[in-house]
């Protein structure tokens, strides 16, 4: 099943928590994603499932706070390592979907492609699905040109080395556009799904576009899902064959747009006859 | 030889030839690229060229581009051809080494790299080529990733489909660089060198940025000579190895921040004992 879940905020007081139920209302969804912010003791997480159990809501994908994951300094390493356990147990009480997991060592750095850093990089997500094991939830690994998570032959690779069951991915396939893929996503995604469809267990949905001229080589830049050329019919008919739930997230933008992006993928999804939830 | 050669605008008053006169001191460059205005004659092209002669100046690349060169209106098209026609004419008169052009059919679309475009573009460059032959003028053709003339292979089939010694490469690596290439520009240049080297009469000089993460995808952009990932020294020592005399154009940039970049690659080629011009 597909479940579309937007980013919202589940808030604490009763005031927070009206928006957030309008908010649910608005966008037609019983999943949602969230992070839990580094302040919340597991009474909050506890007293937030209860509120989302009550209104039969559930946690899609969980932000894990992963970028601190990237320090080469140990001990700020290790720092960030307690937190993301920390954000692993609260998922486990959240009943989360999952946690996505960025792999961003090397980042801003001529370095990050290079296999130095993959090898560190594999040595980190090893580490972190210990954890995972441990505490019972999934982890997601999530994809970005600019990071050593940059294409499908890395996640493989990737996959392979860590071989745990806890270890799925959190596709984004604008983040993997490279500017000669930009005209062809169908093949693209047709690719990533060939290759690692059975672990894709989260999904961002954006689109993407690009622009060059003159003074600008090349950007490749996210917009609002039907503002682009990512193939959404091909996505949706991808995510459907699956045999598993997959929550489907259109980030990065403000509501309204978060709501038109949904709204587009509702419309592509009834034109080919696939159901969402 | 390598012949730095900023952009400077001839002038007609004597105002504006002391300014031409004074730029080029502070630029310490005995050859620049221009664009002489659509409206000269012929007889103001040739007063130009001798007051040139009388400073000892000479013009490198003579290029203004004319963006509907190869478009789909083809009224525009001939309009164009007009344009470098008389172009190639003003070229010849003030002793240009070469006038460049770019073929930006299909920019933007999904038609821009495909096989129909790229035939396409073959025949408009071999119809511009015809005008050089005629005039007595070389024509470099300028690269751009969001263009037909995107990578090497693309120049090298060029090159074989026109077959004119009239036709030369105007090199820009920057416009060249893909995302994956932009910490392996060393390997780049050495590829465009070493395939390409002996039709390059003509280079752009600009540095290469990469940027991107979290909302934004990737992004290249251009920098002042220095401030990015453009390996310079292999550059001078490969423009350096070749036989022909080669003109470098500081492009794109505020005044200050072209003697910057200048000054940039004159710094490089003293360290690395390269002479330039």
């Amino acid at each position: 099943m597909i479940r579309m879940s937007p980013s919202l905020s589940v808030g604490g007081s009763a005031e927070e928590q009206a928006v957030f139920l309008r908010q649910v209302k608005t966008l037609g969804v019983n999943t949602i994603t969230m992070g839990i912010p580094a302040a919340w003791t597991d009474d909050d997480i506890e007293s937030t499932r209860g509120f989302l159990d009550e209104h039969g809501i559930r946690v899609g994908e969980c932000h894990g706070p992963y970028k601190p994951l990237r320090s080469i300094n140990a001990e700020e390493y290790e720092l960030a390592k307690q937190r993301f356990r920390q954000n692993l147990r609260g998922a486990r009480i959240l009943g989360a979907h999952c946690v996505s997991l960025g792999i961003m060592r090397g980042f801003l750095s001529s370095h990050v492609w290079s296999e130095e850093t993959w090898e560190q990089c594999i040595t980190i997500v090893k580490e972190v699905v210990r954890d995972a094991e441990e505490i019972g939830v999934d982890i997601a690994a999530h994809p970005h040109i600019r990071t050593p998570l940059c294409s499908v032959e890395r996640y493989k690779a990737l996959l392979e080395a860590v071989a745990s069951p806890r270890l799925k991915i959190l596709m984004d396939p604008v983040n993997l556009t490279w500017p000669q893929m930009v005209y062809k996503t169908a093949e693209l995604v047709n690719h990533i799904f060939d290759e690692l469809s059975e672990f894709i267990t989260a999904f961002h949905a954006k689109d993407v576009i690009m622009t060059g001229s003159g003074k600008d080589i090349v950007h490749i830049d996210e917009a609002v899902p039907g503002e682009g050329t990512m193939d959404y019919a091909t996505i949706l008919r991808r995510l459907d064959a699956l045999a598993h739930d997959v929550t489907v997230y259109v980030e990065h933008f403000p509501y309204p747009e978060t709501v038109a992006g949904q709204q587009y993928i509702r419309s592509v999804a009834r034109e080919i006859g696939v159901t969402l939830n | 030889m390598i012949l730095m050669s900023p952009s400077l605008s001839i002038g007609k008053s004597p105002e504006e030839r002391a300014e031409f006169l004074r730029k080029a001191d502070i630029l310490e460059v005995k050859t620049f690229a221009t664009s002489i205005p659509e409206d000269w004659t012929d007889a103001e092209v040739e007063e130009a060229r001798k007051f040139l002669d009388e400073h000892g100046m000479r013009v490198g690349e003579f290029s203004r581009y004319y963006k509907a060169l190869g478009g789909y209106n083809l009224d525009e098209h001939e309009l164009a051809l007009q344009n470098y026609r008389r172009q190639l004419r003003h070229a010849r008169i003030i002793g240009a080494s070469c006038v460049g052009f770019g073929v930006l059919r299909g920019r933007g679309t999904p038609h821009m790299w495909s096989q129909e475009t790229w035939e396409y573009t073959i025949s408009v460059v071999a119809e511009l080529v015809r005008e050089a032959e005629a005039a007595g003028v070389d024509v470099a053709a300028h690269p751009h990733l969001m263009s037909p003339i995107c990578s090497v292979e693309r120049y090298k089939a060029l090159l074989e489909a026109v077959g004119s010694p009239r036709l030369k490469i105007l090199m820009d690596i920057v416009n060249l660089t893909e995302p994956h290439m932009v910490f392996r520009t060393t390997e780049l240049i050495n590829k465009i060198f070493d395939e390409l080297g002996d039709a390059i009469i003509t280079l752009h000089a600009k540095d290469v940025m990469i940027s991107g993460g979290g909302k934004i995808v990737v992004h290249i952009d251009e920098a002042v000579p220095g401030a990015g990932f453009m390996d310079y020294a292999t550059i001078l020592r490969r423009l350096d190895a070749l036989a022909h005399d080669v003109t470098v154009y500081v492009e794109h940039f505020p005044y200050p921040e072209t003697v910057a970049g200048q000054q940039y690659i004159r710094g490089v080629a003293r360290e690395i004992g390269v002479n330039l011009n």
